[in-house]
């Protein structure tokens, strides 16, 4: 019988919703507001982001850990890495521990690719010792042997990717918080930190991983826990959880409209967010059915401020049974990256070589090396007309890679 | 490492983990060395600002001070004199600078990743002692020129250099923790710091202190901090046992409250920062 290396109990935070928006940090301005209103009239409005969590993990689990924006996910893992303090509720941990809330923590610019590794490892808490032993391994895992000594500002986002991944796969913590991390690179590296992943698991790790990527859920972990609003939904076998959350995710996406607006409940602590998406073909219409072959537009506009000066796009779809069908990003694969001032942002999907069925769109805002915002199932489309004995070439659905442009508009 | 972590609400006076600091100090050394190769790979000297920057000062204060206010410097050499001042006092004010803005200079540290928070003000203190060295090592070149060598006090240095830097480290871990939550405060302590300079006799000898003034110049710590540095080193000034005691003592209950107040409030950093 496996030994239980983390129990949750009674897990609880609570926020001010002054803290979460980042109102004020300025001194003068709240000695101002102090003088202003009538002192003390102001209710402290607060928001329970968890409330009542208790779950345990077994040593050598890989536990998902998945629910919509804002649902407390992230919250979790915070706690669980003692970067915040609950409010309320107690958490014991056996064993050692290493967070990758981000990839990349702590790298310099000026400072080069070998400096680098040396810093974040050091930061991930790895001894001198260790990143000396496993130096030769990063720079390897990484693929940028010819780049060490050159300062990290002159890497490509792709390189900078691999290298702060490089140092983080090469953790060995006996427990492994990740938080959604896998989000940013290329198809390729991807996959390679997937496969990272695996091995850890078969190491006899025990991983925490957070995630809206429900393959990789689905791949990775043997059990997973739903969070909604703050509260456990639903925990047990990954399938029944994931099936579960699926469908609430369909019962409330009985809705084509071509213009859906995002639930302002998702929007809670986000600085930046994906406001509302309108689906239209290529003449410039609203519509939601889509023939073989045709192309998809999708407008989407964004809200909020973005301390980074430039963020990437990235578009999933899905069949409505949960099945991952392709994907676009902005930045890994074409370098586009949008100004922080770019508001609304035109897709362009198409061809369209998927077969026929309904689908599913995510957005995901990536900045830097991590999603500030995702929102799952922000559209839906039907597609028809697709006659597989007629083509000239084979579908390989339901994946596949399809084309796809990105552009700013004002 | 396996030994069982727990995590719960903490409130109110946290006792501080002196086991798990040790354990992060080569994490200290890291961030330092991170502060100090930043900051002059990007400087057009390099490292050479640390020796361009107390010479200008001493021809500065040498010139104003010295020349035409025509102040007194205790029968030492003026450039001497103001060298010593300006070597103990850099050091305390950078501490206390780098201090105060170490966890805003580093807030995507404190939102993701765990290790303990003093770690930060701590490394902070790295590229003001890297500058320290090496203006003292000017410092003693300089008193070799003028024929100097150091009095029989010398081993007093380290007493008062640890008296100054309690101090500093102390008000500066305060400020760190309120910076935290209100970030313009750190320009409170950058003119605090420039205030205090006017305050101590850094570049100038303690006879040139008028009556009136003097109970506002005696009731200031650093005074004695950097008299006391001048004194240990060069012979001159007055030192006595009281003075001694009641500065150590003032630093380290301005030190423990720092640590205490810091400790406490650690725990909303990542909240609220």
């Amino acid at each position: 019988m496996s030994e239980t290396v983390i129990k949750v109990h009674n897990l609880s935070k609570r926020y001010n919703l002054g803290e979460l928006h980042n109102q004020t940090n300025s001194f003068r301005d709240k000695v101002i507001g102090f003088f202003k209103k009538n002192a003390g009239s102001e209710k402290r409005e607060t928001i329970w982001a968890l409330k009542d969590v208790s779950f345990e993990v077994k040593k050598g689990e890989i536990l998902g850990i998945i629910g919509r924006n804002g649902a407390g996910k992230s919250t979790l893992l915070k706690i669980l890495s003692r970067i915040t303090k609950p409010t309320r509720g107690k958490v014991l941990i056996n064993g050692s521990v290493s967070s990758l809330l981000e990839v990349g923590t702590g790298f310099h610019p000026e400072l080069t690719g070998r400096e680098n590794i040396y810093l974040n490892s050091a930061i991930l808490g790895m001894r001198k010792a260790e990143i000396d032993r496993k130096l030769d391994k990063i720079v390897d895992f990484a693929e940028i042997e010819k780049f060490i000594y050159t300062p990290v500002k002159r890497y490509s986002s792709g390189m900078y990717v691999r290298l702060a991944f490089a140092v983080a796969a090469h953790l060995e913590p006996d427990i492994l918080l990740v938080d959604e991390v896998l989000a940013v690179g290329d198809a390729a590296f991807q996959k390679k930190c997937i496969g990272k992943m695996e091995d850890v698991a078969m190491e006899g790790r025990t991983v925490l991983f957070v995630s809206h990527n429900m393959n990789a859920i689905r791949r990775l972990c043997g059990s997973a826990i739903w969070i909604d609003k703050g509260r456990i939904a639903q925990k047990g076998p990954t399938a029944q959880v994931v099936g579960e959350h699926e469908e609430s995710q369909l019962i409330r996406l009985n809705d084509f409209s071509f213009v859906r607006e995002r639930d302002p409940e998702e929007l809670t602590g986000l600085d930046f967010y994906i406001k509302r998406v309108e689906m239209l073909n290529p003449k410039m219409e609203y519509t939601n059915i889509f023939s073989y072959n045709d192309s998809l537009i999708l407008l989407v506009d964004l809200d909020g401020e973005l301390s980074e000066n430039k963020y990437s796009i990235e578009f999933r779809i899905y069949k409505d049974s949960g099945e991952f069908a392709c994907t676009g990003v902005s930045g890994a694969l074409h370098g586009i990256y949008f100004d922080n001032h770019t508001k609304r942002i035109k897709i362009n999907i198409g061809p369209l070589i998927l077969t026929n069925g309904k689908y599913k769109i995510s957005l995901s805002i990536i900045t830097g090396m991590s999603r500030a915002d995702t929102w799952e199932n922000a559209c839906l489309f039907n597609l028809i007309n697709c006659r597989p004995f007629s083509l000239p070439q084979e579908i390989k659905t339901p994946v596949c890679v399809i084309q796809h442009a990105f552009s700013a508009m004002e | 490492m396996s030994d069982q972590i727990v995590i719960e609400p903490e409130t109110g006076w946290i006792r501080i983990d002196f086991k798990e600091l040790f354990e992060y100090r080569e994490l200290i050394g890291f961030l330092a060395w991170r502060d100090i190769m930043a900051q002059y790979k990007q400087a057009v000297f390099g490292i050479g600002w640390a020796v361009v920057k107390p010479v200008f000062s001493v021809i500065v204060y040498t010139l104003v001070f010295g020349k035409v206010a025509k102040l007194s410097s205790s029968g030492l050499p003026y450039p001497l004199f103001t060298l010593c001042g300006v070597v103990a006092w850099s050091f305390f004010a950078a501490s206390l600078d780098q201090s105060t803005v170490s966890l805003l200079n580093n807030t995507n540290l404190l939102t993701k990743v765990y290790f303990p928070r003093l770690i930060l003000p701590i490394s902070g203190l790295g590229r003001g002692a890297v500058d320290f060295v090496i203006s003292f090592i000017l410092l003693l070149i300089l008193m070799g020129i003028y024929g100097f060598s150091p009095s029989k006090t010398f081993y007093f240095l380290p007493v008062f250099f640890a008296m100054g830097l309690g101090l500093t480290l102390g008000i500066g871990l305060f400020f760190s923790a309120l910076c935290a939550k209100y970030h313009d405060l750190k320009f409170a302590v950058q003119f605090l710091i420039q205030l205090w300079f006017w305050v101590t006799p850094v570049a100038y000898g303690i006879e040139n202190i008028p009556e009136k003034l003097k109970i506002l110049f005696f009731l200031n710590p650093m005074t004695w901090i950097i008299e006391g540095f001048r004194w240990s080193l060069l012979g001159v000034g007055e030192m006595d046992l009281n003075k001694i005691l009641i500065t150590a003592s003032f630093s380290i209950v301005v030190l423990s409250g720092g640590l205490f107040y810091f400790r406490r409030m650690e725990g909303e950093f990542a909240d609220i920062i």
